[in-house]
């Protein structure tokens, strides 16, 4: 029985720091580890390191009539790099969803309609590796003329 | 020692789990205006027609006279010192992001008609110097059609009648 002894105090040992970092729930400590970066491909975007990006798509002007009063379909890329440490899980899965509904109007990422429930874009998104998403953005004719606004909340999580 | 050995697997793959459970977040704001827009298209009109469905259509009348048969798509009257070609325009005006219900459509020459030559739209007459108010109800997305006449006088030397019509459409 000697030999129990060093095992138990190395097992303790492991689990301390993640103990200290997040007392209440040590899982938490690991998650934070994984960052989304944008790397947006087209003119009139910018993104910022630690997450968040924007895409100006300017301004638009629909033709009328044409395409059976569709109004005007916007695209833009954005690269999307997940990050972590080298412990980091291979891959993750990418959803997005909006923030708040687009009334009359529709978005879509890689050919997914998005709205205000999570969609998967990609199950298995590469850790370390930008991969390029197409956002669509349709506005009908019937929309009425001003700002247009969607906030889309991109979520990692990995198995 | 065997006992021991268990013990130790099971907590590292515990560990191991909770290090598969990581997530992360990011927000991507997508922004931009829009403007709204109309569009004009002459939807049909007498003559042999080109372009119609599009904002410059043409028409060709061919040669014609008092007493010659009538182009395509119009109708010849004689009067005592004048004759009369009738036909229609189709003038169709589109909106897009636009909350206006109507609009208001004018017509005007592109250059002074040759003399003797009256261009009519509805019953009014045209000039090159001001526009003429067709409607000022038209409706979006319906072909409106406007009487089209060219009165032409005896007295009227024979030669080339071209001209242009400038139809504006602007939304209330």
């Amino acid at each position: 029985m000697r030999p129990t002894l060093p095992w138990l105090l190395l097992l303790a040992a492991a689990a301390t720091p993640a103990l200290d970092a997040a007392p209440a729930a040590p899982a938490a400590a690991v998650a934070s580890e994984l960052t989304i970066h944008f790397e947006p491909l087209d003119p009139g975007a910018a993104g910022v390191p630690g997450g968040n990006a924007f895409i100006d798509f300017g301004t638009v002007t629909a033709k009328p009539g044409a395409g059976h009063g569709r109004g005007v379909v916007i695209r833009r890329r954005v690269a999307v790099r997940l990050d972590g440490p080298a412990w980091a899980p291979a891959s993750a899965r990418l959803s997005v969803a909006l923030t708040a509904e687009t009334p009359g109007c529709t978005v879509r990422v890689d050919g997914v309609t998005l709205s205000t429930l999570p969609r998967t874009i990609d199950p298995v998104h590469r850790v370390g590796t930008a991969m390029v998403h197409e956002i669509e953005v349709t506005i009908p004719a019937s929309a009425p003329p001003g700002i247009f606004l969607g906030d889309l909340e991109w979520l990692a999580e990995s198995e | 020692m065997n006992k021991i050995l268990a013990i130790a697997a099971v907590a590292l793959l515990a560990a191991a789990s909770g290090a598969g459970a990581a997530t992360s977040s990011g927000t991507l704001t997508v922004t931009g205006t829009v403007e709204s827009s109309i569009s004009l298209t002459i939807e049909s009109a007498g003559g042999t027609t080109s372009g119609t469905g599009t904002d410059a259509a043409t028409s060709a009348l061919g040669s014609i006279s008092k007493f010659g048969s009538a182009p395509t798509g119009f109708t010849l009257a004689r009067g005592a010192s004048d004759w009369t070609l009738s036909s229609t325009v189709g003038v169709k005006v589109d909106k897009a992001n636009l909350t206006s219900t109507d609009y208001t459509l004018t017509a005007q020459l592109g250059s002074a008609p040759a003399s003797g030559l009256t261009w009519k739209l509805n019953g009014s007459t045209l000039s090159d110097s001001a526009a003429t108010t067709m409607t000022s109800t038209g409706t979006y997305g319906s072909t409106g059609s406007y009487s089209w006449d060219l009165v032409v006088a005896d007295s009227a030397a024979a030669a080339a009648i071209d001209n242009a019509i400038s139809f504006t459409a602007t939304s209330n």
